[in-house]
């Protein structure tokens, strides 16, 4: 059975981004599943899929919110470790990173981020990182 | 569940098809403007605990075939609404099945109220401005 454009594009992501963002010596963990209590990573919170009927060719559009934690960490820890995503995901509009299975993404937006502190026994730094993007097919152009 | 849905009044829906299709999608981007804003403001009102509340909370428009999301410990969901929502329409809110009873009785009640009050009071503004911008590119 063929993956679905969602697990394509999740196992890009994870490719991107598992082992690779590093602060102060520290590997901040990218996170696909279940994790708990922990005190610093990164994780996909929000998936959305719209169909894109403004092309004749295969298309959707996929917006992805990506979170960056760190508890008892301090906001530099957490801002650096965004800007390392956004930098592994080459998350700049019209860049383009390939997938698999014969699929290519587009960025359609600039990266927004949005930063929060929460209090929850210790403070909570987050960033949320939202990007969209064009999924299409990869055509042969000559 | 609580789901918001914004849609063009007929009249105003007319004035922007006279403007063929550059009006339609000027509508349509101002009322799916309307509910992303209203959706961020109803975050901002309601309760956090587990962050799943507020991350359920999002925005569909007729296109929106998926929406997933994970609470703060890495618990994923299916947060699709059950709507089948038309071109025009577009819809904010979250499915998790405590949102009323946390709207009722939480630390930070009535945020669905307020949202749609906020949604209410921006979809004039937005319309106006897509409406205005259109008339302006066709002058060019």
């Amino acid at each position: 059975m063929s993956a679905t454009i969602k697990e394509i594009v999740l196992s890009a992501v994870n490719t991107l981004l598992n082992g690779t963002i590093v602060v102060d010596t520290l590997t901040v963990p990218y996170f696909m599943d279940y994790f708990g209590e922990q005190k610093y990573g990164i994780y996909m919170q929000t998936y959305t899929q719209d169909d894109d009927s403004s092309k004749h060719s295969f298309s959707v559009m996929v917006s992805l919110e990506i979170i960056i934690f760190g508890k008892g960490k301090t906001p530099d820890f957490v801002s650096e470790a965004t800007r390392r995503v956004i930098q592994a995901l080459k998350a700049s509009v019209n860049d383009t990173i390939q997938l698999s299975g014969g699929y290519k993404a587009t960025y359609t937006t600039i990266p927004s981020v949005t930063s929060f502190a929460e209090y929850d026994s210790e403070t909570v730094h987050r960033d949320a990182v939202r990007v969209s993007m064009r999924v299409d097919e990869n055509t042969n152009e000559s | 569940m609580i789901s918001i849905k914004i849609e063009g009044i007929e009249r105003v829906q007319a004035m922007f098809k006279r403007l063929g299709k550059a009006g339609e999608k000027a509508l349509n981007d101002a009322v799916k403007l309307t509910a992303v804003e209203s959706n961020s403001y109803m975050q901002t009102q309601a309760p956090v605990l587990t962050n799943r509340l507020r991350s359920s909370m999002h925005v569909e428009t007729a296109k929106t075939t998926q929406f997933t999301y994970t609470d703060q410990l890495g618990k994923s969901f299916d947060g699709k609404f059950p709507l089948r929502l038309a071109n025009l329409e577009a819809a904010f809110g979250t499915n998790v099945n405590y949102a009323d009873a946390a709207n009722e009785k939480s630390t930070k009640p009535r945020f669905k109220e307020k949202a749609t009050k906020y949604a209410a009071d921006l979809i004039e503004a937005n319309t106006i401005k897509a409406y205005n911008k259109v008339i302006d590119n066709a002058k060019k």
